[in-house]
């Protein structure tokens, strides 16, 4: 009876597959891919023109505010004087007796920094960018372990993925433990992605639970469950979903649902912080792990 | 170490790519997206796919398509209201003798009880029989041993020819 009724439904399935028109699929995946291709080829040409520009803009920015200064300090000590020259200048003002002027290529005052060090208030560009993301990501947003190390937080796709690797290659390093984990989040301040409610894990697995934004509004729950198995020894590193997942015996749950992982270089602790979020899409396509939506 | 190309993946795992999809879509033409979809991951992913064991492979293959299917799902938020799986063609009925024509009654009815069937059930006949996977890969891929998947099968087959009976007193 068994095997008769196996029978029938093996004929349904191929009978019901019969019809899938897998050449039609692969055809249009094939086409899918060389769009993909495309696009990126534009992009990439695209970007490097953009990029040059803006290289250009700053520079001739830089440029321009340079001399503005220059001619501006001038004015400030010699307004009245059209011919002005630097060495005019410093014979003029120089009160006897005074130390040696400085070098005429000297940057004036006001547009170096007066110091180089330890000054919050002179980080420009990328480096005031990283303050912004590690001001919106800490205190309790990382690895309570390695405070003083500058956080990894991806914010795109391409940074994700290259911290990924860099934490499946780099085998035990703090900084690759540390890569892997803080890409989980991003400043609360992007407005977008979900927000990581509660890591917890068992003897059966890892589940982290976060809510979305949507419109704005906080009320969908779910959780990702990483089996226990997923998590152990060779096979997580081999694993290509894009987990970095240490030996399920290096793994243990702390007060308040923190997860204690020990690492090559110590011991470090991931403990979801209040205004932190989740990228879902990214996760999702870099690790592959079990949706489960809570009713 | 194998190394494999896209084609040999294609060739070797679309079917169960697919009717993973189905199993949680339950529609054709999404299921069709769905799987050209894990597919162009492949494509992405392919220098690391193509050393891969055979069971790795299928695992990254099958928690893929869950999951692009569970976020396009919810993502869409549309009701499935095709919720059964593709009609058996009409025409070989027509042409088959009696017996033949009882054996259609009983596949078409057995279609109509799989899709009532619970879905823990449901997904466990779907990758057996439509999927092609053996019990120790069911259990790997959904996360529960092998007996657990024996005993769902084994309690999915009851309910299948329980609602078949039903089906049969009810016709």
């Amino acid at each position: 009876m068994a095997d008769a009724f196996d029978a029938l439904m093996k004929s349904i399935a191929d009978e019901a597959d019969a019809k899938v028109d897998y050449a039609a699929m692969h055809a249009a995946v094939l086409q899918k891919a060389a769009a993909m291709r495309r696009r990126r080829a534009q992009f990439v040409r695209y970007g490097a023109m953009a990029a040059t520009l803006v290289v250009l803009a700053g520079v001739g920015t830089l440029f321009l505010r340079a001399r503005g200064d220059a001619a501006r300090s001038g004015e400030n000590a010699a307004p009245q004087t059209v011919e002005f020259s630097m060495g005019d200048q410093a014979v003029d003002m120089a009160p006897e007796g005074a130390p040696e002027e400085p070098a005429p290529g000297c940057v004036p005052e006001s547009v170096c920094p007066t110091e180089k060090t330890g000054d919050a208030g002179v980080a420009s560009g990328a480096g005031a960018s990283n303050a912004a993301r590690n001001e919106a990501g800490t205190p309790g947003a990382g690895i309570s372990g390695h405070a003083a190390q500058e956080p990894l937080i991806a914010m795109s796709a391409d940074e994700l993925v290259s911290l990924c690797l860099a934490a499946r290659t780099a085998d035990d390093s703090a900084e690759s433990a540390l890569a892997s984990f803080e890409w989980l989040y991003e400043p609360v301040s992007a407005g977008k992605g979900y927000r990581l409610l509660e890591i917890a894990a068992d003897a059966s697995g890892i589940t982290y639970t976060y809510n979305r934004a949507a419109a704005e509004t906080w009320n969908d729950e779910y959780a990702i469950f990483i089996p226990g198995e997923s998590l152990s020894g060779t096979r997580a590193e081999t694993d290509a979903a894009g987990v970095f997942a240490p030996a399920e015996t290096d793994v243990t749950a702390g007060a308040a649902g923190a997860l204690i992982w020990a690492l090559g270089g110590g011991e470090a602790v991931l403990t979801p912080g209040a205004g932190c979020t989740l990228k879902e899409a990214e996760l999702r396509e870099f690790c592959a792990l079990r949706l489960v939506e809570i009713k | 170490m194998p190394s494999r190309d896209f084609e040999s993946i294609y060739a070797d795992y679309s079917r169960m790519v697919y009717w993973a999809a189905y199993g949680v879509l339950k529609n054709e033409s999404d299921a069709m997206d769905a799987s050209q979809n894990v597919f162009l991951r492949v494509i992405k992913h392919q220098k690391k796919l193509e050393t891969m064991e055979d069971a790795q492979l299928k695992s990254w293959l099958y928690r893929v398509t869950v999951n692009l299917c569970l976020d396009g799902k919810r993502k869409l938020k549309r009701e499935v209201l095709a919720d059964e799986l593709p009609e058996m063609p009409v025409s070989d009925v027509s042409v088959l003798p009696e017996a033949a024509a009882l054996d259609a009654e009983t596949r078409e009815a057995l279609h109509r009880a799989l899709q009532e069937l619970p879905e823990i059930y449901r997904e466990t006949v779907m990758l057996h029989f439509f999927s092609e996977l053996r019990y120790d890969e069911i259990a790997k891929l959904t996360g529960v041993s092998e007996g657990t998947v024996k005993s769902r099968m084994s309690r999915a087959k009851e309910r299948l020819l329980a609602l078949l009976k039903g089906g049969a007193q009810h016709g």
